[in-house]
């Protein structure tokens, strides 16, 4: 039931201070406390390990003479120092924090217990007799004032607490692990390993297609230890799928990155042209870095797993002219609906569940999407739960989220907090994905859809960067020069990936969500 | 250049059980089940209030699960040296009672 000065509120038009409490309350203070303790059993931990270490460095430095033994058993007690130092310092900052949201519900509640106490002793909570215009004006006069004040009064709490909130994440932006080494077993090394080991057994009997396509990918592995890049060959599939071949490289260590990306991008790419997109992913992973701030690492997994339309001109999949043709032909209609992101999603949500225990359980995981991609990557997300570990999603240039999705709401695995969006005003293929022109291309699929869905969306589904959508839209800058209409530079992935647009793409990876430069909500 | 080297095998191995007994610390939060439950829960848990207030929430979950990382982590290089003095140990007695017996 609302507050009685939200009932004001509305009867006089005047601003409801309700959304502003509930805006406050929402904050769980459960949640810091929960990671204060967390931290705290790690701190406790660490300070009673120091008394053995120490013990142990006497007994070595006793029995051994060599200095390095003595080094290593050192390390292990400066290293467990500077963790419990490091976790008593965010155990602190995080209760903190709780003690922040606490104290900010109770001033919520002692300022409507207050409103409640004025209320009762100015005996305005009654509405006058109808004939008392004179009381009927005070009443309404001192109604208003109060919400007024309700309203000040909160805004004055949230600001306060935003203040300390922003305060505590300075004070929590250090990994409290930094000085932990990783363990020489990498397991998306281990993976690496394997393909690659499977590839070299493809490159020693080349036939056909399958020859063709192993020798892409060992070019485009040699191409980035040329440039000097730590490249990983997570998913190696040569026949996978529909015989177009799937890869997936990660420019960076998967294992010990910090953050963790997957760059879908669209159509018209080829696994086979993967080396294209090296030097971006090395930048992303440099924008990453910087918004993380010192000590992070990034790695940015390509992933060119599912059947992506338009790819046939580069990755031979169609090598007799007549079967160019055909596949032309029918690579082309796949261009002009969702179904080939439908079924790609399933095949990278698959590739999640494989990536993640690579992924060092701390970092974060975001699936970026371009183009067709991200109609991809939304079709992933529908079917991810909260523990398959995927912070966030990004869905650049987007034609459309896909089908069985209205809005962000709709992702279970993902807050629709951490669902962000960009589309350039130029960038006419969002535009296309919602033309009743393509919509008619092909009215057996509407059709399909309106029976399979029972609404229809469109062939891409919702746009992802309409208000309606409820996606966070990022506010940055178009790195192209108007080329007038039908302007494809506008689209391209390196006009999305540069400039202030990288930058905020990078303060997602990095999960420093409030550093993401979005519109406001309409 | 090599030196001399003085080693007493006993020291080393009592070397070795100071860092197991620490690799148990380190290793003790991520086995206590209050720990494990605490950790569910946040991994579940979503993060309301102003943008402000959800960073930091979010960055109060990250970073406890960064420390619980951490300390397992320093349990696996902890042992892992315990190990290598273990090694050592094993290693030095064998060369001694070779040389013993060389005598």
């Amino acid at each position: 039931m609302p507050h009685i000065t939200s009932v004001w509120a509305g009867f006089y038009d005047a601003p409801d201070p309700a959304p502003i409490a509930a805006e406050i309350t929402s904050a769980c203070a459960d949640i810091p406390r929960n990671a204060a303790r967390l931290l705290n059993s790690v701190t406790l931990a660490m300070r009673f390990s120091i008394g053995s270490a120490r013990t142990a460095l006497a007994a070595v430095q006793a029995g051994w003479s060599a200095r390095q033994p003595h080094d290593s058993v050192r390390a292990i007690w400066t290293i467990s120092d500077t963790v419990e130092i490091s976790c008593h310092a965010l155990s602190q900052s995080c209760t903190d924090l709780a003690a922040a949201v606490s104290k900010a519900h109770a001033e919520v509640r002692a300022e409507y217990s207050l409103a409640d106490s004025f209320i009762d002793s100015s005996g305005i909570r009654d509405d006058p007799s109808l004939y008392d215009i004179d009381g009927m004006r005070h009443v309404g006069t001192e109604r208003i004032a109060l919400v007024a004040r309700l309203c000040a009064r909160f805004s004055a709490v949230s600001r306060a607490l935003d203040a300390d909130a922003a305060r505590m994440c300075a004070q929590l932006a250090v990994d409290p692990g930094t000085a932990v080494p990783y363990p020489e077993h990498n397991p998306s090394r281990t993976r690496h390993e394997a393909n690659t080991a499977r590839l070299r057994s493809d490159l020693r009997n080349p036939t056909g297609r399958q020859g063709l396509f192993a020798a892409h990918i060992n070019e485009a592995l040699s191409q980035a230890r040329d440039k000097g890049y730590t490249a990983q060959l997570l998913s190696y599939e040569p026949n996978c799928p529909i015989g177009q071949g799937g890869v997936a490289i990660a420019i960076g260590n998967v294992s010990s990155a910090s953050s963790v990306s997957v760059l879908v991008p669209g159509v018209g790419n080829s696994p086979v042209d993967i080396a294209g997109s090296f030097d971006l992913a090395n930048e992303l992973n440099a924008a990453t870095e910087s918004a993380a701030g010192i000590n992070s690492s990034a790695a940015t997994v390509l992933w060119l797993g599912y059947d992506l339309p338009l790819s046939w001109p580069s990755d031979g999949a169609m090598n007799t002219p007549r079967a160019s043709v055909n596949g032309a032909i029918h690579d082309s209609v796949r261009a002009i609906d969702a179904t080939s992101a439908l079924m790609g999603g399933v095949l990278l949500t698959t590739f999640v569940h494989s990536l993640r225990p690579l992924v060092n359980g701390a970092a974060n995981l975001t699936l970026i999407g371009h183009s067709y991609g991200s109609t991809t990557v939304s079709q992933a997300a529908r079917s991810l739960a909260k523990s398959d570990g995927v912070d966030a999603i990004v869905l650049l240039a987007s034609p459309g989220a896909g089908y069985g999705i209205t809005t962000a709401d709709d992702y279970k695995g993902i807050d629709a907090d951490q669902v962000f969006s960009l589309s350039f005003p130029l960038d006419p293929v969002p535009k296309i994905g919602h033309s009743t022109v393509i919509s008619g291309l092909n009215p057996v699929t509407q059709a399909a859809r309106k029976m399979a869905f029972g609404v229809d969306l469109g062939p891409f589904g919702p746009n992802p960067a309409d208000a309606s959508f409820r996606a966070n839209v990022m506010n940055a800058p178009s790195n192209a020069p108007d080329g007038g209409s039908l302007d494809f530079d506008q689209h391209a992935l390196t006009n999305y990936l540069s400039g202030e647009s990288l930058a905020a793409v990078g303060a997602v990876t990095a999960g420093r969500y409030g550093h993401v430069p979005v519109h406001p909500p309409k | 250049m090599l030196g001399n080297l003085e080693v007493d095998t006993d020291e080393i191995r009592r070397a070795r059980a100071a860092l197991v007994d620490a690799a148990d610390c380190h290793a003790q939060p991520a086995t206590l089940p209050e720990v494990a439950a605490v950790s569910a829960t946040l991994r579940h848990a979503t993060c309301h209030g102003s943008a402000p207030v959800r960073e930091a929430l979010r960055l109060s979950i990250q970073r406890a699960e960064q420390g619980l990382e951490a300390a397992k982590r320093l349990a696996t290089m902890t042992l892992s040296t315990a190990d290598r003095l273990s090694s050592a140990a094993i290693a030095f007695d064998t060369v001694e009672q070779v040389c013993v017996g060389g005598n």
